[in-house]
């Protein structure tokens, strides 16, 4: 008798059979891919060598080894020590610095004016609100080449010549060549004084920390604005005075045709820098107004019901929460305005479009090269301003719960 | 199917390498096949290349242009013009934008060697300068230690700028500008006290200022500017009497006649090509102060130059 206690096979195994090589589809797609990628491959290294050919069958120089040889030619401003006698390398770095100058410059006062043209906006009052609309409509809407050739060609112009210069007090001097400050020469001993310096403001971060735990446990406000200017003038100075202010200042004078000595601010720069901001203010203080009219009314409301006034509302309530809105928004305000200073080749003004993308192709004829490496340092720039950005963004989201 | 794709993507592959690369044609034939010669000229410029104002140009350049396009075409209309500053002149001629440049471009070493150009002659010698205005009550260039100079980029003239000054121990400020109007405008305003480019140019935007008497150019001649164009033209002076001999036997080739200079004492022959050399002789007898009586066009000791020149010009023209 057959032994019917073991229960009949049942099939256990249970996944499908896998399907030959080119029916799967995981396995097609990743074909798909890998050709893809072959292909975009093989299309630039086309690309490429195509452009080689084409260069060398015309006669044109390739390659980056003129990088290496003499510039012979002079630039009007220039952050680093530069010679006629110096490479077109180097003049790539003088270029690239100027317009990193002008991108700081131009940021820090757009953002400045553009809050407070922003908040203006928004006011109470009447006429306040309507000079900051005429200021917005007006700076929006002329296009940014033409605002700088005013800035340049109409005020620039309206300062006297070297000769007669307005000057304050003999030290420093404004004319159409510029504006001269004296600067300071530091002497032996000031490194105690730049210590100081340092030791002030790490002193002010840990003092905003202290008193912001000191407020969330016992609610008592402690006047850290009062206390950071004192600490940030006062310990500096003491420094400064015992080490026998090592401190002398070099006055720019008149000799022959210029000024010589002191720091000199080219009225290019100063052209270039002025319309970008007023610009750029322009439009952020339009992503201004529409970070805070973003925040809900409620929140003004109940900041009101509390006791706040108006201008602390502003301050403690509004605006951080606004940021949240206004960051992504400043981000590409700033980016633009990196990527016009490139406009100040219109005014002369020696940045990098101008130096490196303008006379050293010029007098190199390698415009592929030359070009290329101008975009890749904007490409740069933009994507190291939108990393920090970014990076501020992140710490300024809404955590969730 | 996979083989299918692998044949397909291999058959695209293939094509792709199969294809040919794009490659440059020769100059000749492409103005030929268009039926006009594309030519560069300097944004305008009194004398050299300026309009009227009905839109039509004349000057030298323009002149060299038109000889070129009667030389290639027997007509000397079939040309366009298009106006180039000093920053775009190269990449319009090495990208083929323009075929030929007659833009007063010095003819240096480099720019005959690595940027993929020839010039093929020059139909004018000139020198850089230096223009100050009168109330500086400056006589010489040597006086301008710590001056501001306005250059226009991308020229020979910032280069030699920097050369005379360091040569003689003087300090300079470069205020450096796209076009030469725009030079001229900040000098104009005085934002420099200098401005500074070939001599001929000098004058010119002497004229275009709104007070020409302010302004006076200094003695002082710092470089020599061979202005050329790549194409064979005209030269004026001793030591190119091959290149202006060769032009000629050239000239004779393409349009059988013999061009002859306005102080030959040979019967001329006027066709469109010699009407338009001789105008450009009379515009360089003007303001090129030329007192050479006449050129012989068949003279031995300058057979090997014009060999050599007519091998160059053979890379050139085919």
């Amino acid at each position: 008798m057959a032994n019917n206690n073991a229960p009949p096979a049942i099939e256990t195994n249970l996944t499908p059979g896998k399907p030959p090589f080119w029916n799967d589809p995981e396995k097609r797609a990743l074909l798909f891919q890998v050709l893809l990628v072959i292909g975009i491959f093989v299309f630039f290294a086309y690309i490429f060598s195509n452009t080689l050919y084409n260069l060398e069958k015309r006669g044109i120089n390739t390659g980056f080894a003129f990088l290496s040889s003499p510039a012979g030619f002079g630039i009007a401003q220039s952050l680093i020590p530069y010679t006629e006698a110096d490479t077109f390398g180097r003049t790539f770095f003088v270029g690239l610095l100027n317009t990193l100058l002008v991108a700081v410059l131009g940021v820090i006062f757009a953002t400045l004016l553009g809050f407070i043209v922003g908040v203006s906006r928004l006011s109470k009052n009447w006429l306040v609100s309507r000079i900051a609309l005429g200021y917005i409509e007006l700076f929006r809407n002329i296009p940014l080449l033409l605002q700088i050739l005013f800035w340049y060609r109409a005020i620039m112009p309206m300062f006297p010549s070297p000769r007669e210069s307005y000057s304050v007090g003999d030290l420093a001097f404004a004319n159409n060549r510029g504006l001269f400050i004296p600067s300071p020469i530091p002497e032996a001993g000031f490194d105690w004084t730049l210590w100081a310096i340092a030791i002030a403001v790490s002193g002010i971060f840990l003092l905003r920390r202290w008193a912001r735990q000191r407020q969330e446990a016992t609610g008592q406000q402690f006047p850290v604005l009062w206390v950071s200017l004192g600490l940030l003038i006062g310990l500096p100075g003491l420094v400064f005075l015992l080490s026998g202010s090592p401190l002398s200042w070099d006055v720019p004078k008149l000799a022959g045709f210029n000024f010589k000595g002191g720091i000199s601010i080219i009225p290019e720069l100063g052209a270039l820098v002025l319309a970008l901001s007023i610009y750029t203010a322009a439009f952020i203080a339009e992503i201004v107004r529409s970070g805070i009219q973003s925040v809900s009314k409620g929140q003004t409301e109940a900041a009101a019901s509390l006791g706040l006034k108006p201008n602390r509302t502003l301050q403690l309530v509004t605006i951080p929460q606004a940021m949240r809105v206004i960051i992504p928004q400043l981000t590409s305000q700033y980016l633009n305005l990196t990527k016009n200073s490139s406009l100040g080749v219109a005014v002369g003004y020696p940045d990098l479009v101008a130096v490196f993308g303008g006379t050293t192709l010029n007098q190199t004829g390698q415009a592929v090269e030359i070009i290329f490496m101008t975009m890749l340092v904007y490409l740069t720039i933009s994507l190291l301003i939108s990393f920090f950005m970014n990076i501020y963004n992140k710490k300024m989201a809404l955590v969730e719960r | 199917m996979k083989s299918a794709t692998t044949f397909a993507a291999a058959g695209v592959l293939a094509a792709m390498f199969a294809m040919p690369s794009a490659h440059a044609g020769a100059t000749l034939d492409a103005v030929k096949a268009k039926g006009f010669v594309q030519c560069g000229v300097s944004t305008p410029f009194p004398g050299f290349a300026a309009t009227n104002e009905k839109g039509e140009w004349s000057g030298l350049d323009v002149d060299v242009c038109r000889a070129v396009a009667a030389a290639v075409f027997g007509d000397a209309t079939k040309v366009k013009y298009s106006p180039l500053t000093a920053k775009e002149r190269f990449t319009a001629l090495q990208s083929g934008e323009v075929d030929m440049l007659s833009r007063n471009t010095t003819w240096t070493l480099t720019r005959d060697s690595g940027m993929g150009m020839n010039f093929a002659g020059v139909n004018y010698y000139d020198g850089q300068g230096f223009m100050v205005s009168k109330k500086l009550g400056v006589d010489s260039a040597k006086k301008l230690d710590g001056a501001s100079v306005c250059i226009q980029s991308g020229t020979t003239t910032e280069l030699n700028l920097a050369d005379y000054f360091r040569a003689n121990n003087m300090k300079y400020e470069p205020i450096t500008f796209e076009k030469s109007d725009e030079t001229v405008k900040a000098f104009e305003a005085g934002r420099c006290d200098v401005l500074t480019s070939d001599q001929s140019q000098l004058y010119a935007l002497r004229i275009l200022m709104a007070d020409p008497e302010s302004a006076v150019v200094l003695p002082e001649v710092i470089s020599k500017e061979p202005l050329g164009a790549p194409w064979c033209v005209m030269a004026m002076m001793t030591g190119s009497k091959s290149c202006v001999g060769h032009c000629l036997r050239w000239w004779k080739q393409k349009t059988s006649v013999w061009i002859l200079p306005i102080s030959m004492k040979r019967p001329r022959v006027k066709t469109q090509a010699s009407s338009v050399l001789s105008g450009q002789m009379k515009v360089m007898r003007r303001t090129c102060h030329w007192t050479r009586n006449g050129l012989t066009t068949s003279s031995s000791k300058w057979v090997t130059t014009a060999n050599r020149l007519s091998v160059m010009l053979a890379r050139v023209l085919l």
